[in-house]
């Protein structure tokens, strides 16, 4: 076998498995004596319940039990994930008579199978008293907050004079840019299975965050978090929609608990636009001073934003553009907007795909103001410094993303008058550029690697499977180190029973675990080394232990080598433990311990001694005809920096994935909200529109693939956000130089761009 | 969903039986892809299902004979898109099936069926809101609601729901009948006589009486098929419902039309057949302007709401360039 090494175009360790079924997910769980749980949600978009008949879906056959806010029982409070808590919101399931939001869960089926289930519970009769409610943000007279009043752990991004810098600019750009409620879809629905044995309960969740479900169930069980095991090996898609505990987790282990048999609860498509997170509306309202020459002078970016009525979901979108140009002046502060719907959440690029498409729309209207090339323009602003702490960046290869981009792209070619690039058949061709960053977070995490004698390698380490590809990651590391086939390495993430199960999210997933297992594989090795160099007798004995290879067994040296298993024999031991915690900058002291009870712990942007964030830069070709003006994205090219990549394969799905999601946001997917009902109307994937394979064309996807060690001892800084940060601006951006029309609010449909 | 009676039918005589004998309220179950889809949401909520997929002879495609093309009601949608003679001289039936749907549906979805495939009204499909068609006298939740994607052409004051397949627009612009049979006997009407326009009774969608089974779809041969198109176009480049589509078919004598064939989708509340556009440039010379002109006359007497105005435009320039393509393939 050749040798492993970072950077390895390897296999996906759990590629076989998945297409062969063998990857088992949460609500694939069958156990004995399972029965099905299904929510019944709210039909008012406000209201209170004033009465509930339960009696004809009870007596269908094969219904166990019907449970409402008068059976279910009190849970004790679980505090919201930003309030420092665990869960995606404060507000209970099956608490009380009130009603929060149209799809609110306000009963539970329970029964033998799911047929009887189904058949329960449209004869359940709910009446409601109903009551006013907002879940528009143009509508009137809502209740705003300022976040940094409300919420001051998430202040605004400010220096200087920004409002003057901007005012005496000679060129103002000045727009307001809006993007519509998105909900992340993975397939995967949100699915759990629960199971007591005693005072013991388990839980078969596909998770980002299994630690923080265990302790979150806890808290609202009021039980130990020893008591509670969660099991979260593969996730099948995570987008930020299970990065905490969901109200229906509970319902199923209080279900079990109740009957007293393992409950499966899989919450139906309909119901997951209203049953978890999803990415809130935003407002975004951009002011950029500069010079006539295209130096900035100031930016001011205010943001409204959605949260619910009973969580503050801050807003931060300003922590990354504030850093993304050498801004002379800035200003970023969120209004939040209280409406009557869940507490929105996190979606992949959550900050950023709205503040992305604002910022980069604003540069891309400000190039045409002042008649400049508009990765010129980037390039001229390019920071070298961040402008809010005066730090320097831990690594920042913009330019080199744009410069790589522009020629790869052919962007020399690119005539400016929007409209004046078209095909001979008329069809308009736009091409537009964005670029974006995002925050290099790394959290905390701790590994255990066993070889055993016979060369099996057992890893643990706190991480969650969500199809970004971490078990390969994690494997490359391994396997680059131990010299052994990344595919042999058994892998146990994802489950409550191993090391502290930190939330993976925020691109910090392969940064925070790749350096823990690479240092507990590497004392294994120097392990080995030890033993092998002072067996006397042995064919490296005496040697320098530093000098030495680890590879398919063997441990070499100068003019010997002695296998694996036979150190270990000489040394009468059954195989070898390692340990690593990783050295991660500017981690609170107590982050592992954080993790180990569910809290969030991670270390960035801003580090000691620098900020971090991961650029990239996107170009984008649109087509457009201009009588049947649907735009089609034809091609795209986006170049990323995100430090050294460890695992080429993976790592270029990745980014694929985010230009997909790029398109589906410029041009198709979005919420929407009837005002006179609440919720959310389109609650099914044939309605909301993700982009499917015939929307996506040519990708091409280059890595500067520089490694960033002030950022880690690997080099590798965050990828799966960055990706998506910027690309919808790129298409928006693409579709105004086609057809000369500027769109402001996403998505692009093509009433917007008809004659 | 609710439990019912299901029963395979092994013939027709004893479908048709099975329909009328009960007296409750009874569905065909063919490919499903409509009906179990709505009795999960609990907007089906039928007594009885008739499982018609067993009943031999029903799936044949008939491509051979002199007068017509004859798709047994059971032909799965992928297999008459695929049918070699389907696709070389009729490409506007074999587009409007492959561009409808996904693969995996085309490949469960039967024709008969296809021609009932009922909205997507996001109203309609729900219970928790008022909808006339689905429950009369409570009111049209998408008059004053999220109606972009709803009709502009054969809408009332009770209803603008668009009738969302794709199939029977081609077969409305080639004069395809369908052959019925119920208890009372068998008849045949015109795919263009089948379903209503929702008037003050949008609840009733089609003239078929409660028990009454398509049994085939007979499309005309004519020189019409090889010069022809449908025109989908959509937000998505697949798997999506059309904001606007057109069956274009035309017969050209040089560069003048002796005959032409439209049918608009994705804009009515059923299969629309443009007679007025079909008549202005019948012996005319091909022209775009002509065919701009054929595209507005589509569009006729469109009411329009707010949030769907753009697509008598949309509509009009579709049907237009639909022509283009068919004139190309003249």
């Amino acid at each position: 076998m050749s040798k492993t090494k970072l950077g390895a175009n390897a296999e996906r360790v759990d590629g076989r498995d998945k297409v062969m079924g063998k990857a088992i997910y949460g609500a694939d769980r069958i156990l004995p004596h399972m029965v099905h749980a299904l929510p019944i949600t709210a039909t008012v978009g406000k209201g209170r319940i004033t009465s509930i008949d339960l009696g004809a879906a009870e007596a269908v056959k094969g219904v166990l039990v019907v449970l409402d806010y008068r059976t279910l029982g009190r849970l004790k409070p679980v505090v919201f994930s930003f309030a420092g808590g665990h869960a995606i919101q404060s507000l209970q399931p099956l608490q009380s008579a009130d009603v929060a939001y149209r799809g609110q869960a306000v009963a539970l089926v329970i029964a033998e199978t799911l047929e009887a289930a189904y058949e329960a519970a449209p004869l359940v009769k709910i009446s409601y008293a109903a009551e006013p409610f907002e879940v528009e943000m143009s509508a009137a007279g809502q209740e705003e907050v300022k976040q940094a009043v409300a919420a001051p752990y998430f202040p605004d991004f400010v220096h200087g004079d920004p409002e003057a810098a901007v005012a005496g600019a000679p060129v103002i750009l000045d727009e307001v840019y809006r993007t519509s409620p998105q909900h992340q879809n993975p397939m995967e629905l949100l699915s759990v299975v629960a199971e007591w044995d005693g005072d013991h309960l388990t839980i078969h969740e596909g998770s980002q965050a299994s630690q923080a479900m265990q302790c979150g169930l806890a808290v609202q069980l009021g039980i130990p978090a020893d008591n509670i095991r969660v099991i979260s090996p593969y996730v099948g898609g995570g987008f930020g929609q299970r990065g905490s505990l969901s109200p229906h987790t509970i319902l199923a282990a209080v279900a079990a608990r109740k009957v007293g048999r393992p409950v499966k609860l899989t919450v139906p498509r309909s119901q997951v636009f209203h049953a978890t997170s999803f990415r809130g509306a935003n407002e975004h309202h951009v002011r950029i001073g500069a010079t006539r020459d295209g130096q900035v002078t100031g930016g001011v970016h205010l943001v409204r934003a959605q949260t619910s009525r009973f969580d503050l979901m801050p807003y931060t979108g300003e922590e990354t553009t504030s850093r993304m140009y050498a801004w002379p002046a800035f200003r970023g502060a969120t209004t939040l907007v209280k409406l009557d719907t869940q507490t929105p959440g996190f979606m992949r690029a959550p900050m950023e795909m709205g503040s992305f498409f604002a910022l980069e729309s604003a540069m891309d209207e400000l190039a045409i103001k002042l008649d400049l090339d508009p990765v010129a323009l980037r390039l001229k602003n390019d920071a070298v410094a961040d402008p809010i702490t005066g730090k320097p960046f831990s690594s920042r290869r913009l330019k080199e993303c744009l410069e790589r981009g522009a020629a790869r792209f052919g962007w020399d070619r690119r005539s400016a008058t929007p409209g004046s690039m078209q095909d001979p058949d008329g069809v308009l061709i736009g091409w537009g550029v964005a670029a974006g960053a995002y925050p290099g977070y790394i959290g905390p995490a701790l590994a255990k690697v066993r070889l055993q004698r016979g060369g099996k390698v057992i890893l643990s380490v706190g991480g969650h499977e969500m199809g970004q590809g971490i078990r390969t990651a994690i494997a490359v590391v391994a396997a680059s180190e131990l010299g052994v086939d990344p595919e042999t390495i058994e892998i146990r993430i994802g489950d409550t029973a191993y090391p502290p199960q930190h939330t993976t999210a925020g691109a910090w997933g392969a940064a925070t675990a790749t350096m823990p297992v690479r240092d507990a594989s590497r004392a294994i090795r120097q392990q080995l080394a030890g033993l092998a160099t002072k067996q006397k007798g042995g064919p490296l004995h005496g040697q320098d232990p530093t000098s030495l290879t680890l590879q398919d067994g063997w441990l070499s040296g100068y003019g010997g080598r002695q296998r694996v298993d036979d150190i270990l024999r000489t040394a009468r031991l059954p195989g070898l433990d390692g340990e690593g915690r990783g050295d991660v900058p500017g981690l609170k002291p107590d982050a592992l311990k954080q993790a180990a009870i569910g809290k969030i712990s991670t270390a960035g942007p801003e580090f000691p001694d620098h900020v971090s964030f991961s650029f990239v830069a996107h170009f984008a070709e649109v087509r457009i005809d201009p009588r049947l003006p649907r735009p089609r994205v034809t091609r795209f090219v986006t170049v990323v920096d995100c430090g050294r990549v460890i695992s080429r394969r993976t790592a270029e799905s990745q980014a694929y994935g985010g230009i997909v999601w790029g398109i589906g946001s410029a041009l198709s997917e979005g919420s929407e909200v009837d005002p006179r009902f609440g919720g959310f109307l389109n609650n099914n994937i044939a309605e909301y529109q993700v982009a499917v394979n015939a929307d996506v064309r040519r990708c091409e996807v280059e890595f500067i693939d520089r490694e960033d060690t002030n950022f880690n001892g690997l080099g590798a800084k965050g990828l799966g956000e960055v990706v998506c940060v910027g690309a919808a601006a790129a298409v928006a951006n693409a579709v105004h130089h086609a057809t000369g029309r500027r769109v402001r609010s996403l998505p692009i449909r093509m009433e917007e761009l008809l004659a | 969903m609710n439990p019912f009676d299901y029963t395979v039918a092994h013939s027709v005589d004893a479908a048709v039986s099975a329909l009328g004998g009960s007296g409750r309220p009874s569905k065909i179950l063919a490919g499903g892809t409509t009906l179990v889809d709505l009795m999960r949401l609990n907007v089906e909520q039928p007594a009885a299902v008739v499982d018609i997929t067993r009943i031999p002879g029903l799936n044949h495609i008939d491509t051979e004979g002199r007068e017509a093309l004859v798709f047994g009601a059971l032909a799965r949608m992928s297999d008459v898109a695929d049918d070699p003679v389907v696709r070389r001289d009729y490409p506007v039936l074999s587009e409007s099936l492959w561009r409808a749907a996904s693969q995996q549906l085309r490949n469960m979805a039967s024709l008969g069926g296809n021609l009932l495939q009922r909205t997507r009204c996001a109203y309609f499909r729900d219970r928790q809101y008022p909808c006339n068609k689905r429950e009369p006298g409570t009111g049209c939740s998408a008059l004053e609601g999220l109606n972009r994607g709803h009709a502009v052409l054969g809408v009332s004051d009770q209803c603008i729901a668009v009738y969302p397949g794709d199939l029977a627009i081609a077969l409305v612009a080639l004069n395809a009948s369908i052959d019925v049979q119920s208890t009372a006997g068998a008849r045949t009407l015109r795919v263009a006589d089948l379903h209503r326009e929702p008037g003050q009774t949008p609840n009733l969608e089609t003239a078929l009486r409660p028990d009454e089974l398509i049994l085939r779809i007979r499309v005309p041969k004519s020189r019409l098929g090889k010069a022809s198109t449908y025109l989908k176009i959509r937000d998505r480049e697949s798997y999506a419902f059309a904001v606007a589509s057109a069956a274009v078919a035309l017969d050209m004598d040089g560069d003048v039309i002796r005959d032409v064939r439209i049918a608009v989708g994705g804009l009515a509340t059923r299969p629309w057949r443009a007679h007025a556009a079909e008549q202005s440039l019948v012996g005319k010379t091909f022209t775009e302007a002509a065919a701009a002109q054929a595209g507005r006359l589509s569009l006729q007497g469109a009411a329009t709401r707010p949030q769907n105005a753009f697509r008598v435009e949309l509509g009009a320039n579709t049907v237009a360039e639909a022509l283009k393509i068919a004139r190309e393939r003249a």
